[in-house]
């Protein structure tokens, strides 16, 4: 009984030591796409999930993996619990653990994050440089380095195939880069099995800076794209296929009134401020109450 | 009720039929006995009543045996359980569970008999064998008598038609052994079964036996009522043995018979018991054995002389094989000194140690581990530093005539005994303790034992045997001391200590009073006419 | 009601019921809170209904095994990889590995993230540990052997009788041993294990020996009346149900193989193995003394840890995320009251069963 005694105090030290709830962090990254060729932007498409898409840029210019691109665009991401965040399960809480989730045959199936995710609902991961076609990236997201200047895409893939991954219906076009041609080269496959290789991050690999010269004028950020004027198709020297025309893109928005997920679990699960008190209270008067009756018992016997 | 039909039994492999051309017909509610020594073939004989001879021992079996109209040939034992109760030597060894009810049950719930009437048996078992308080016990925890009955107890739930019982009492000590043998005595006459039982203690069971079978081992048996029977066989109880000295006829069943007789007898004076006490060869004081908060000896003071037998008498527990374990050396010991020669055995390595002091412990044959006689000799010489053929020697001179190919296994308790204690005494020891030497052999192999002892003393050694049985004490030992709780609560000399209590009298004792112990006793003090 | 609460041994199975109705929950959830709860409803009910059997002393060393495992799982994440996280709590120097190793990690970053993940991880398992620990204090394991079905009879007395002889092979070593010393004990080692190992596999022998006469003549594997037919058709119906269950398993775990394998061959070759089952059991014409039954008592066991199971079902599909609490931003895990209340309906058979009957010891004691 002292040992379960010792557990409990133990657990109690540990979770105690955890920081303090805070809010999200608004003050990573910043909503829209970013500004120049310092940074990444990540694009999150919802698709069947529902909601707008969010794009928004990490200003961060040192190299850097994908994860860290979606947290220093001040996503909230998680992971599953047998790989942890190389296996992203949910971004910006959904799908989220209540959700139905309409996989074929399985109508009923919810994402709990604990195991991989089923091959018919994940959130699929795409990459693509400046004014280049989305790319599934071959890599795990703690795997690859994201690309300065570039793009970081997720899109939920629901009861789609490996041919049918649906790419993030937001162009990867940087507003005032359209019609430049696409730089990038094409990146490495994975050359071992091992989930754990990286890609080297190599420096030859980041595009040429594009000439400020190129640039044409740039819209605000966060400016509806759809708004702007189709930019005139160029000859490209580069292989690599061109993004579509940003005009297409869907509705999206920098995730400026997005809630803090915490905030939102607490407010769905019904979770009371009360109760992990009385769970802890329940467990010591149930402790306390053990001891007794052991007590009193091993006095029986003895007498 | 059982019909035996001309048979015959041969173990697989051997030439010589145990059973011989044996018929025999014993009707509802008799209760036989069967007596013989060792190895004669009265297992044998009562294993086929069942079917476990030949369907589980294997070997050929001729003629017929059938119990009720059933013949054996037909079924395996198991459809005989309903009929036939077989109550074993060692009841640990055929406890199928682990506490008592449990096991009272367990034959009922073979047969499929209905939970009520299984629960109503239970408690009527219970009360009859005087076991009720025992019910919820785990069976390990139990004492070998309390075992024993809980074993009969285990087949009379059944109701068989026939209880078998093969010498219920020889593992144990004699106490136990009269509380299961007056429990069977109640039976007998409450129940009415037809029982068949060898016991070698047949003075307790002939008062109630309708007939005798004495098994000589030839093959044959001898059949008749006890007196008939006992009148010449060689294996008698002292009763009988006196008896048949003082020319009574019909020979005495009974103590109560025997000493209405005795009254006739007259005597001479009693023989004077030599003490003869050499030289002290061993001390002990203060000897002090514990297991954990348990004391087993409790400040013992001991001394052995050359060429004296001393017997250690005392309940189970009373701490005798834990003295015997801490005087030789190699059991605990955690106070008091021994001092054998000028040295302490226990500061020896084991094997100087039983130069000094020799011990054949409770199961002998836990020392034996070769496949021949010859080879346990070589390695006893070997182990003692002794001249090849020492211990061959000693053996042919405590038990004449051994096989050396034969297993040790092969051999009878009384062989193996003396295999063991050649084994032993190849190292030389001035000092022999024997714990409980006597357990499981009848009287002519305790006869023999006896004689080795007479033999080891006249050479000058010191003999300890710790044991209960009276009569052998009253034959063997110069000197007595009786335990109780670790400690000594007499000590004298034989005829003081065993004549003066009503609870280690012998038989003789019991028939003709205090000075008389032993049958040779009495032949030594007969008129000269008489003998 | 009186005799409702008579001391009384419970049916075994039903604190098997209750004991893997506690670990069936633990699975569902790695929130601390309800773990602990668990954990401490599951200690308190073996504190106050346990016997004083010995197998009922085992229960803390479950307690220490689950503490054990929590510290391994933390350890681990400690040493393989623990930077899962943004939050380092703990810089560790980085063990390079040779290329051969790639994808394992030697220490480096630890966060507390990913130590909290492997502390609610091994607490979860601890958990269920700890509560088939409860159920092998609780529940008497010989009676749970004597309550199988009559078809696996046999098999509960072969396994009973195996028990028995490890007391007795510790008995014949300590003997032999001691007796050993009695020769000398000098030689080869080879000679020294020859001598013990001989007269101990002797003696288990041969009391094997008489064990299996005993038996016999006991009526051990009465064979009844059966017709060779019906036995025949009882194998043949036990083994075509196994292999249905089998393939039903399959089928049911590993999707790609045809629906129709699954669920319905499932339930066919489990029915008719327990056809067979019961078929089998019916030729045995045993019968058991006093039998366990099943009283209120035993069903109030066996429903209430049901019940926290079936709250912690009920409630992962309501509110997940309570159950497993999330680890993107460090926080206390939440709570709420419903799978709370769920965990303590467990604690229920610790007020409303009766006492286990007292040990024979104390009989006595009252007794006299």
């Amino acid at each position: 009984m002292r040992k379960l005694a010792a557990l409990a105090a133990a657990t109690f030290l540990t979770v105690a030591a955890a920081p303090v709830v805070h809010a999200i962090d608004h003050g990573k990254g910043y909503p829209g796409f970013c500004k120049d060729d310092k940074g990444v932007t990540v694009v999150i498409d919802f698709q069947q999930l529902g909601g707008a898409a969010i794009v928004r840029c990490n200003p961060q210019s040192t190299a850097g993996t994908g994860l860290d691109a979606l947290k220093g665009a001040g996503f909230q991401v998680a992971g599953v619990q047998r790989w942890g965040e190389a296996f992203i399960c949910r971004v910006e809480n959904k799908p989220a653990a209540a959700d139905q989730i309409p996989i074929n045959g399985r109508e009923n199936y919810r994402e709990l994050c604990i195991d991989t995710p089923p091959a018919a609902a994940y959130w699929s991961y795409w990459h693509a440089g400046n004014n280049c076609a989305w790319d599934y990236s071959q890599w795990g997201v703690k795997n690859r380095q994201f690309l300065q200047g570039g793009f970081e895409g997720w899109s939920f893939s629901l009861n789609a195939t490996a041919d049918t991954n649906p790419v993030p219906r937001v162009a990867a076009v940087r507003p005032g880069t359209e019609g430049k041609a696409c730089n990038a080269v094409d990146e490495p496959k994975p050359v071992s099995n091992d989930p754990g290789e990286t890609q080297a991050p190599v420096q030859g690999r980041q595009p040429q800076a594009t000439p400020e010269a190129e640039q044409q004028a740039t819209p605000p950020p966060g400016a509806p794209t759809g708004a702007l004027p189709p930019p005139k198709p160029r000859a490209s020297a580069t292989a690599r296929p061109k993004a579509n025309d940003p005009s297409s893109n869907i509705a999206f928005s920098g995730g400026e009134n997005a809630e803090d997920v915490n905030e939102v679990i607490k407010r769905t699960s019904g979770a009371s401020d009360y109760a992990p008190w009385a769970a802890g209270g329940a467990v010591v008067v149930l402790l306390a109450a053990g001891f007794f009756v052991a007590r009193r018992r091993k006095r029986a016997n003895e007498s | 009720m059982i019909e035996l039909d001309h048979v015959g039994f041969r173990y697989a492999g051997r030439s010589e039929p145990v059973l011989r051309d044996i018929s025999l017909s014993i009707g509802e509610g008799e209760l036989v006995l069967f007596v013989g020594q060792t190895g004669a073939g009265k297992s044998t004989l009562l294993g086929t009543i069942n079917g476990l001879v030949p369907h589980f021992t294997g070997g050929h079996l001729e003629g017929d045996v059938s119990v009720a109209g059933v013949s054996t040939r037909s079924r395996p034992p198991r459809e005989f359980a309903h009929l036939v109760g077989v109550v074993g030597q060692d009841p640990l060894a055929g406890f199928v569970t682990d506490t008592v009810e449990d096991e009272l049950a367990y034959g009922m719930e073979q047969l499929g008999l209905a939970p009520q009437v299984m629960r109503r048996r239970v408690e009527e078992t219970l009360d009859l064998l005087g076991i009720a308080e025992l019910r919820r016990r785990a069976l390990r925890t139990l004492s070998g008598g309390q075992q024993q009955r809980v074993a009969i107890g285990s087949v009379l739930t059944t109701h068989p038609k026939v209880l078998v019982l093969d010498e219920p009492t020889s593992a144990l000590d004699p106490t136990a052994a009269e509380d299961v043998l007056a429990t069977l005595a109640r039976l007998v006459q409450d129940l009415g079964t037809t029982v068949l039982m060898a016991e070698h203690r047949m003075e307790r069971v002939i008062p109630f036996a309708d007939r005798m079978i004495y098994v000589p081992g030839s093959g044959g048996v001898l059949d008749g009522t006890p007196p008939e029977v006992l009148r010449d066989m060689p294996i008698a109880p002292p009763i009988v043995q006196l008896g048949r000295l003082a020319g009574w006829d019909p020979l005495p069943m009974s103590v109560r018979d025997a000493r209405r007789r005795a009254s006739s007898l007259t005597l001479g004076s009693p023989p004077a018991r030599t003490t003869t006490a050499g030289d002290v060869l061993l001390t002990a004081s203060g000897v002090v054995v514990r297991y954990g908060p348990k004391v087993a000896v409790r400040d013992v003071d001991l001394s052995l002389h050359a060429g004296e037998v001393l017997a250690v008498m005392g309940r189970n527990g009373s701490g005798k094989s834990s003295l015997l374990w801490a005087v030789q050396g190699s059991g605990p010991r955690q106070g008091g000194t021994v001092r054998a020669g000028d040295a302490d055995p226990k500061s020896l390595s084991s094997s100087e140690g039983r130069k000094l002091v020799g011990m054949v412990p409770q199961t002998a044959s836990d020392l034996l581990y070769l496949q021949t006689v010859e080879a346990e000799c070589a390695a006893a010489d070997a182990e003692s530093g002794a001249e090849p053929g020492l211990c061959r020697g000693l053996l042919d001179r405590l038990a004449p005539g051994i096989d050396p190919a034969a297993h040790p296994r092969d051999l009878s308790e009384g062989q193996r005994l003396a295999l063991v204690l050649a084994v032993q005494l190849s190292a030389a020891p001035r000092v022999m303790l024997l714990d409980e030497p006597t357990r499981g052999l009848d009287y002519t192999a305790k006869a023999a034992l006896a004689q080795m002892i007479a033999g080891l003393t006249a050479e000058g050694r010191a003999v300890v045997v710790a044991t209960h049985d009276v009569e052998f004490v009253a034959t063997i030992a110069q000197r007595v001391v009786v335990m109780a709780e670790g400690e000594i609560v007499s000590d004298g000399p034989t005829a003081e200590v065993l004549g003066g209590s009503p609870a280690f009298a012998t038989q003789v004792a019991k028939i003709l009073g205090e000075p008389w112990l032993t049958v040779a006793d009495v032949r030594a003090a007969l008129p000269q006419e008489v003998r | 009601m009186t005799s409702y609460f008579l001391p009384r041994d419970l049916h075994p199975a039903a604190w098997w019921v209750w004991a893997l109705g506690l670990a069936v929950a633990a699975t569902r959830t790695t929130n601390p809170w309800l773990l602990l709860t668990i954990i401490a409803v599951a200690g308190y009910v073996v504190v106050a209904r346990r016997s004083e059997a010995p197998w009922a002393l085992a229960f803390r060393l479950y307690l220490v095994l689950g503490a054990w495992i929590v510290a391994i799982r933390v350890f681990f994440r400690l040493v393989f990889g623990g930077a899962e996280g943004s939050t380092i709590i703990l810089r560790l120097p980085e063990i390079p590995l040779p290329a051969w190793a790639a994808g394992i990690r030697l220490f480096g970053d630890v966060s507390a993230e990913s130590l909290l993940g492997g502390l609610y991880d091994g607490l979860r398992l601890a958990t269920m540990v700890i509560c088939l620990g409860a159920a092998n204090a609780l529940a008497n394991p010989k009676r749970l052997l004597k309550a199988m079905p009559p078809a696996l009879y046999e098999v509960g007395t072969a396994v009973i009788v195996a028990l028995s002889v490890f007391p007795q092979l510790a008995e014949s070593v300590l003997r032999v041993r001691r007796a050993r010393k009695l020769r000398g004990g000098n030689g080869k080692r080879t000679q020294v294990l020859h001598s013990i190992m001989i007269p101990i596999l002797e003696d288990a022998l041969s009391r094997s020996l008489q064990l299996a006469a005993s038996m016999d003549s006991r009526g051990y594997g009465r064979a009844g009346l059966v017709e060779a037919r019906q036995r025949v058709l009882t194998g043949a119906m036990m083994i075509v149900g196994l292999i249905g269950v089998c393939v039903g398993v399959y089928a049911t775990l590993d999707g790609s193989t045809p629906r129709f394998l699954a669920a319905p061959v499932l339930s066919v070759g489990l029915l008719i193995g327990l056809v067979g089952f019961r078929m089998a059991g019916q030729r045995v014409q045993r019968t058991r003394y006093r039998p366990d039954r099943w009283h209120l008592p035993e069903l109030v066991v066996a429903l209430s840890g049901l019940g926290v199971a079936a709250v912690l079902f009920v409630t992962s599909s309501v509110d997940p995320t309570n159950l497993n609490p999330s680890l993107i931003q460090l926080s206390w895990p939440l709570l709420s009251w419903g799978p709370l209340l769920g965990v303590l309906i467990g604690v229920l058979p610790a007020f409303l069963t009766p006492v286990p009957e007292p040990p024979h010891a104390a009989l006595e004691v009252v007794a006299s």
